[in-house]
């Protein structure tokens, strides 16, 4: 870890003047931030530490809007009993990551700015261009089973790695973002950039915004939802493929879906095509698992991460079958 | 409680370690101690041309920093452990400019902080002119190194295998792993009048003390390595690593203490692993299923600086009653650090393969594969001919397959499934793992407060040998466990084994045994004696019970009574123990800190355990994913002294051999030769969640030949056969053999 | 101002732990892990992998089971935490789940012990323990390289039934 100042702000006011320092970096539940410093994949100048401003910490289920404070923890959030009825999707993705004790730490916002787990990005060896811009990208010849098929660039294929960034996606939500200049909503579609000429930059906040809560549009598609995630090992791991799918059903026919998936994209990716192949049709095993490849069809495979397709194809599958159970 | 032979009692150290009271390496505290952070290589060949350690040295607080540059001191010569010495390696870090493998230590820097050691050894500057390297043995160009050993040879395998009405040949692998013990390796190291003291997880404190000694270039009695509770072993803290003499090397510098935690993605470099392996095996079979011809082509991974090898196929070679065997073994040299021992080196990787090619037999000759290997069981080992010390393989399964409900398998490919269409699949394997003996000393001591103390400088890794040891001796002397403390892990105490090789209890034990036995002769000679309580018994009649010595005619007089009548008011008793086989002056030289042992094959018998293993298994139709719903193992291994840390070290190894099967590899990246997942997030060992129910039954053996204490071989034998039992059951459940671990999702996918 | 200080200024951090303030001074890098391990000696929480990927040093913060690795001393000020050292009683007796761990043999070279140990007891309390999956699932995050897993899960049931009884 390299040195820094580390700085307490009693309000977000002075938070936001903190913020803005060269720099600069915050803190919320610690559990990526530190992480990364103690392996200098990020070495801030000066912490500012907002984890106890606890009027951030505020979430509210229950109204048009779903609005989760930043500083919401994980765990939290994800036994809100009307998230669970509500929307399972959003609560399950945030069961089934990481651990209690994680989850007890992690803030919702500091979650979705998870960075990836890209070996070649945490050795602090490798090159990447994500860690050393311009370094080039050793994952390219390297280990690409857990290399992204969508959105991917001739400098990045990294994955973006988090489970609620990616049940997010599926849904209408959006950002509020505040600095001393005043505040603004993101689309979530436009917080996560995809990987351009340069894949250290992966969000679109700007220097001494803070994220001070996440917006969802309440839809009756959260209630006949799941998030589907597949791991090599059963717990406490990062999804080899996952399936967000939300439905509005009449019967066993799909009014309307939202579908994202994880484990396979540069950022949380919400899969327009497989919705497409969802609407409107009668729900059964095969119009589930075409609509899972539908999703993938613009999938770039590389040398190790190809079965993706299938798996992923088949998550998209089976989550839709189980959410339209769900009604 | 009584604590005899036999009997479950609690783990001696557990309340310690419930508390949090167990002192691990890391934990002892020492003032004015600095901190060491390594610099590890970023290439995996070549020279270092290039050292520039101005930044380092300008973090505030920083006080050494150490590379190839500086080390030419005279550090004495030591060796690697399989040519007669101690160390991990040939190889030693900052002796040249030399790189060998990706992940080297290359420098070592020590600040008053751990702070600002870190930060340091992150902005310490090498270059290097680097070589292309292969950390693979699937990389193109690799060649193969014949074992020099001679094969095993007996009857005419190629004949009777072309002769052979049913045949099944194939080649299964199995991928680099690292043990990954929950405690890294940590050492604090500091010196005092010319004296060195190390805090070290150790699997043989007296190896490293030696070695020590010798690098320092001071006597062995003024090394002292101490290491009373080990966070994990599994085998990577048997032999003595470079990072501990370069603290001790730094803490001499500096004269002031030095301690250094190796972070965990340095553990995959800076110590030993799995190697990566290839396994041909090849069978014969008469259409009845008897086995007539066996081939075992063993490949393993070893590193360019070293050769070590673990084939497996003087095990393979003993399993069934085959007429015809020959195998082979070679290795290829890779750009890594030098592997070594993991639980079961030999066999768990060996049987992966093997026993899966048993199972592939069994579906080939349509046959139970139960009865397939009960139908081979051979009377004396086909390789020597000699006879088993004791072998109920066959009490194994039937014992297994009830406990397991084997009885309620249909053969037939996916033939089971939950009402939900899940995949149900059973299978199960042979696990054995070799008892092989090592001389030990010990030193027991009954003292007025009527406190029995065992000490000898064993290890328990987990094992439950605070627990046994306390036993074997309570057993001999009638005293209750209460009244037992057990001294371990500390070069100080009396001579114990390196704690490897499941060898442990039976030799440690033997020692404890011998001098408690000793003990009660000197008790017996007191109390008979002219002013003893019992003055002119029989010493023959008399009894130890329940903390007292009983004569036939009931009267009974504490020990305590008794050692009023010996001159110092208490009595001890010492003893070295060695393999009947064994020469007295390999004992010494062992006793020593060097490595010698008897067996498993001695000039009379053969002396393994053996045990039964099976898995059930449910695979998802659609996703695919495999969990081991169920896993059972039944073995013998002689005389268990504590049936439930016994139980609880079989059940780890069973558990071991889950995560083997299914999760654990270290990726290589072959463009740079290095291992790509050097975390517990990358790198895969089971969770809670992955593991079912686990039953780690035990059967009854009674063996007399393989020690005075008649207990084989526990530690490791657990992991033996789950991998192919899960294979196996992958197998039945899916029809699809998978021939390398682990096994994954995509590898079910079709 | 902070910034105004050089980095390298030690912060003067006061940490409760188990029901004690220790007024420290620490460089800002330091995680309440090494201020635990290094500067209290409290030396029961221990350190398996410092990324938050193993268990090893689950405490307790504010009664809700954490990473000490993951949190910077710094941060944790003004927090109650708890650590293995204050979970027996005053008087030493163990607490119901040190009991269980011992009588279940829950534990084998018992690194991840104390890490276990807090992480079970906040299980109980957070009531995640209806079922064995449910017990395994909100176990996962503390990895066992021993394998004690199944006598894990026994000696947590055993304490949720004592308590729910």
């Amino acid at each position: 870890m390299q040195p820094f100042t580390y700085a307490r702000p009693a309000s977000l006011t002075e938070a936001f003047t903190l913020a803005q320092q060269p720099g600069a970096a915050l803190l919320a539940g610690g559990t990526t931030m530190v992480d990364l410093m103690r392996g200098d994949l990020t070495a801030p100048s000066s912490i500012v530490d907002i984890g106890h401003l606890n009027e951030l910490a505020a979430f509210d289920t229950s109204g048009p809007v779903l609005r989760f404070g930043a500083l919401a923890r994980m765990a939290d959030v994800a036994e809100d009993a009307t998230l669970l009825s509500a929307y399972p999707a959003l609560a399950e993705s945030l069961q089934l990551a990481a651990s209690q004790q994680l989850r007890n730490a992690a803030t919702v916002g500091g979650n979705m700015l998870q960075r990836t787990r890209c070996v070649y990005f945490r050795d602090g060896v490798s090159a990447c261009n994500k860690r050393v811009p311009g370094s080039g990208c050793s994952a390219l010849d390297g280990i690409t089973r857990d290399m992204a098929l969508f959105a991917t660039s001739e400098k990045c294929i990294a994955t973006y790695p988090g489970d609620w960034g990616n049940a997010l996606a599926a849904f209408d939500t959006s950002v509020e973002v505040s600095s001393a200049s005043g505040t603004r909503t993101i689309p979530f579609a436009e917080l996560h950039v995809a990987y351009g000429d340069d894949p250290a930059v992966e969000t679109t906040l700007r220097r001494g915004e803070i994220i001070t809560a996440i917006l969802v549009q309440a839809t009756p598609a959260g209630r006949c939802s799941t998030y589907l995630k597949v791991r090599d090992r059963q717990s406490y791991a990062y999804a080899v493929v996952s399936a967000t799918v939300a439905l509005e059903m009449q019967g066993d026919v799909v009014q309307s879906a939202r579908v994202s998936l994880g484990g396979v994209a540069t950022k949380p990716w919400r899969s327009h095509a497989a919705e497409a192949a969802l609407t409107g049709v009668t729900l059964n095993e095969q119009t589930a698992l075409a609509a899972g490849h539908a999703g993938f069809a613009d999938a770039r495979p590389l040398a190790e991460n190809g079965f993706k397709i299938e798996l992923g194809a088949r998550a998209v599958a089976r989550a839709a079958l189980v959410a339209s159970k769900r009604i | 409680m009584d604590g005899s032979i036999g009997t479950p009692i609690p783990r001696r150290d557990a309340m310690a370690k419930a508390t949090g009271a167990a002192q691990y390496a890391a934990d002892f505290g020492h003032t004015g101690t600095a901190y060491a952070a390594l610099k590890l290589s970023s290439v995996a060949r070549g020279r270092i041309t290039r050292v520039d350690t101005a930044a380092a040295e300008a973090v505030p607080g920083v006080q050494l920093v150490l590379t190839h540059r500086d080390m030419n001191q005279d550090l004495g010569a030591e060796t690697f452990i399989m040519k007669g010495g101690h160390m991990q390696s040939s190889f030693m870090p900052l002796t040249s400019d030399e790189v060998h493998y990706s992940g080297q230590i290359v420098g070592l820097v020590v600040a008053d902080t751990t702070e600002a050691a870190e930060q340091a050894a992150r902005v310490l500057n090498l270059e290097y002119a680097a070589q292309h390297g292969f950390a693979s043995i699937d990389d193109p160009g690799r060649t193969k190194n014949t074992v020099e050993k001679p094969e095993i040879t007996v009857g005419d395998a190629d004949a009777a295998m072309a002769k052979a009405p049913v045949r099944v040949d194939q080649e299964y692998s199995t991928p680099a792993q690292h043990h990954n013990p929950m405690e890294l390796y940590a050492t604090t190291a500091s010196w005092n009048d010319g004296k060195l003291t190390v805090h070290s997880p150790s699997q043989w404190v007296m190896g490293q003390r030696a070695a020590l000694a010798t690098i320092f270039g001071i006597a062995a009695e003024e090394v002292h390595v101490v290491s009373p509770y080990i966070g994990g072993a599994f085998g990577c803290k048997a032999t003595l690593l470079p990072h501990t003499v370069l603290v001790a090397a730094a803490a001499r510098r500096l004269g002031r203490p030095v301690k250094l935690v190796v972070p965990r993605d340095a553990m995959f470099t800076v110590g030993s692993f799995r190697p990566a392996t290839r396994n041909r095996i090849a069978f014969g079979a008469e259409r009845d299923g008897t086995m007539v011809a066996m081939v075992h082509e063993a490949v393993g991974q070893t590193a360019e600086v070293d050769h070590i090898a673990f084939p497996g196929t003087n095990v393979t070679s003993r399993m069934y009653d085959i007429a015809n065997i020959k195998t082979s073994e070679s290795t290829i040299a890779t750009d890594v650090n030098t592997p070594g021992f993991q639980r079961a080196p030999a066999e768990a990787s060996s049987f992966f393969a093997f026993e899966s090619a048993v199972d592939e037999l069994a579906v080939a000759l349509g046959m139970d594969p139960i009865e397939l290997r009960i139908k081979n069981e051979p009377k004396v080992d086909p390789v020597k001919g000699l006879p088993w010390s004791s072998r109920s393989l066959v009490q194994c399964y039937r014992r297994g397959a009830e406990l397991f409900g084997w009885d309620k398998r249909t053969p037939g490919v996916g033939s089971m499934q939950t009402d939900d269409g899940v995949l149900i699949g059973y299978g199960c394997a042979t696990a054995t793992y070799p008892s092989a003996m090592v001389p030990a000393a010990a030193h027991v001591a009954l003292s007025a407060d009527g406190l029995l103390r065992v000490r000898t400088s064993a290890h328990d890794v987990g094992t439950g040998a605070y627990t046994v040891l306390g036993q074997v001796a309570a057993d001999v002397l009638g005293i209750a466990d209460e009244h037992v403390r057990v001294e371990l892990g500390d070069s100080d105490l009396p001579s114990g084994p390196m704690s490897g090789g499941s060898v442990t209890t039976g030799s440690a034990g033997s020692a404890v045994h011998m001098a408690a036995m000793a003990l009660r002769e000197k008790l017996l000679l007191v109390a008979t004696a002219a002013k003893g309580p019992f003055a002119g018994r029989d010493p023959a009649t008399l009894q130890f019970a329940s903390g007292h010595v009983v004569g036939a005619d009931g009267t009974a007089h504490s020990l305590a009574d008794i050692l009023k009548a010996s001159p110092a008011g208490s009595l001890d008793a010492s003893a070295e123990w060695k393999p009947d086989l064994m020469d007295a002056e390999k004992m010494q030289a062992s006793l020593l800190g060097g490595f010698a042992l008897e067996g498993p094959v001695t000039k009379t018998h053969a002396i393994y355990s053996f045990g039964a293993q099976f898995a059930e298994v449910r695979v998802d139709p659609l996703l695919r994913t495999i969990r081991v719903s169920r896993m059972v193992g039944a073995f013998a291994c002689g005389r268990i002294i504590n049936p439930r840390t016994a139980r609880s070290n079989l059940a780890g190894g069973m558990v071991w051999g889950a995560s083997f099967a299914l999760l654990e590899q270290s990726q290589v990246d072959h463009p740079r030769a290095r291992f790509a997942n050097q975390d517990l997030a990358g790198y895969h060992i089971s969770s809670c969640a992955d593991i079912g129910e686990v039953t780690a039954e035990i059967v009854d053996e009674t063996d007399t030949v393989v020690n005075a204490i008649g207990a084989k071989a526990v530690g490791e034998i657990g992991i033996v056969g789950m991998p192919a039992a899960i294979a196996n059951a992958v197998y039945h459940a899916t029809g699809i053999r998978v021939r390398k671990t682990p096994i994954l999702i995509e590898d079910l996918l079709g | 101002m902070p910034d105004t200080l050089p980095p390298e200024t030690p912060l003067l951090v006061t940490l409760r732990v188990n029901e004690h303030d220790h007024p420290l001074a620490l460089d800002p890098r330091t995680t309440l892990l090494d201020a635990l391990r290094e500067h209290l000696g409290l030396t029961g929480t221990k350190v398996g992998c410092n990324h938050g990927t193993c268990g090893a040093c689950t405490v307790h913060i504010d009664g809700r089971r954490q990473l000490a690795c993951l949190v910077l001393a710094a941060a944790a000020q003004g927090r109650d935490i708890r650590t293995i050292e204050g979970l027996s009683d005053a008087d030493g007796a163990l607490h119901p789940m040190q009991a269980a761990f011992v009588a279940h043999d829950a534990l084998q070279c018992g690194y991840c012990t104390p890490g276990q140990i807090m992480s079970a007891v906040a299980c109980v309390t957070e009531g995640h323990t209806r079922t064995d999956a449910e017990i395994r699932e909100y176990m996962s995050g503390n990895l066992c390289r021993c394998g004690a897993y199944p006598n894990i899960v026994a000696a947590v049931r055993d304490v949720a039934q004592q308590k729910a009884a």
